[in-house]
């Protein structure tokens, strides 16, 4: 039976601007970084109040496997992918915070852009904003319900 | 987008800051016997206030966190090859062989000695070397 997600991954183009990105704009912390001798980077952060979830910041990359039924990704689906990241196409997921508005300021003053500035919804305070990639993120201060 | 329920609560901002520094405190201090209202006083709240508010943010107490990590560390010294189980033990803040033996077989499920002797075995005992926690799946796909 699955008891729970241990990892969930979102898709960037670049591991260095990734890092500071999430660690250093958004507050996470660095759970595992290695890289191995062929150039593969396992790369996973936390929010410091979540560590118990792994998020696994995976560059999107062609694939040189051959010999199987699968398709593989190549070169021009890296940028294909990167294409449409920066359209928006990528929404992956929901963050939680206690103080939207503040937390809000906070970001912006560290240069993150955001889609959305801070909204009163029927389920909380929603501000949305976006990676350096175009993945972007709700932002919600939950109402109690 | 509809409201998610979550089991932990969501603590003020600057509350939330004081319990971060706190946590790295403890963190940071597993190998002496840094006590529990040292980070209390860190976090600025009563040692009571300091555990509950603790476990209500971050899912366990502050003790939980603290062996959880010496642990943790014990398992990377056990595998890296350098130190035996005492010292190992004494490394990361236990003065007794006996409750750091029975604390890791609990956590981890096999005794440090019976640990470090599987390691060895796997990974070979060579230096430098690193456990490469990586998922062989995500490895295959888009590894080389």
């Amino acid at each position: 039976m699955i008891q729970r997600m241990s990892h969930s991954a979102i898709f960037v183009l670049d591991q260095d601007v990734a890092k500071d990105f999430y660690v250093n704009k958004l507050g996470f912390e660095v759970s595992m970084d290695q890289s191995m001798p062929n150039g593969f980077r396992w790369l996973t952060v936390s929010p410091k109040g979540q560590s118990d979830l792994q998020i696994i910041l995976m560059k999107v990359a062609p694939s040189p496997f051959e010999g199987s039924n699968v398709q593989k990704i190549q070169p021009q689906d890296v940028e294909t992918i990167g294409g449409l990241m920066k359209k928006g196409a990528f929404g992956a997921g929901v963050f939680q915070t206690a103080d939207c508005r503040k937390t809000y300021e906070e970001m912006k003053a560290k240069g993150v852009e955001f889609l959305s500035p801070p909204k009163d919804q029927f389920y909380g305070i929603e501000a949305v904003f976006r990676d350096p990639f175009g993945n972007w993120f709700s932002m919600t201060q939950p109402k109690n319900m | 987008m509809p409201d998610q329920h979550s089991s932990l609560a969501l603590v003020n901002d600057e509350t939330f800051r004081r319990l971060c520094r706190a946590r790295d405190l403890l963190a940071a201090g597993y190998q002496s016997q840094i006590f529990l209202d040292a980070a209390a006083r860190e976090a600025c709240l009563s040692l009571f206030h300091f555990h509950r508010l603790f476990h209500s943010t971050f899912g366990e107490t502050p003790h939980d966190f603290l062996t959880r990590r010496r642990m943790e560390r014990a398992r990377h010294l056990l595998a890296s090859g350098d130190m035996t189980v005492t010292e190992v033990c004494l490394e990361v803040g236990y003065s007794s062989l006996g409750s750091f033996s029975s604390k890791f077989q609990s956590i981890v499920g096999v005794p440090p000695t019976h640990y470090q002797r599987q390691i060895r075995r796997v990974f070979g005992f060579q230096k430098p070397w690193k456990i490469m926690l990586v998922p062989a799946c995500y490895f295959s796909a888009f590894g080389a």
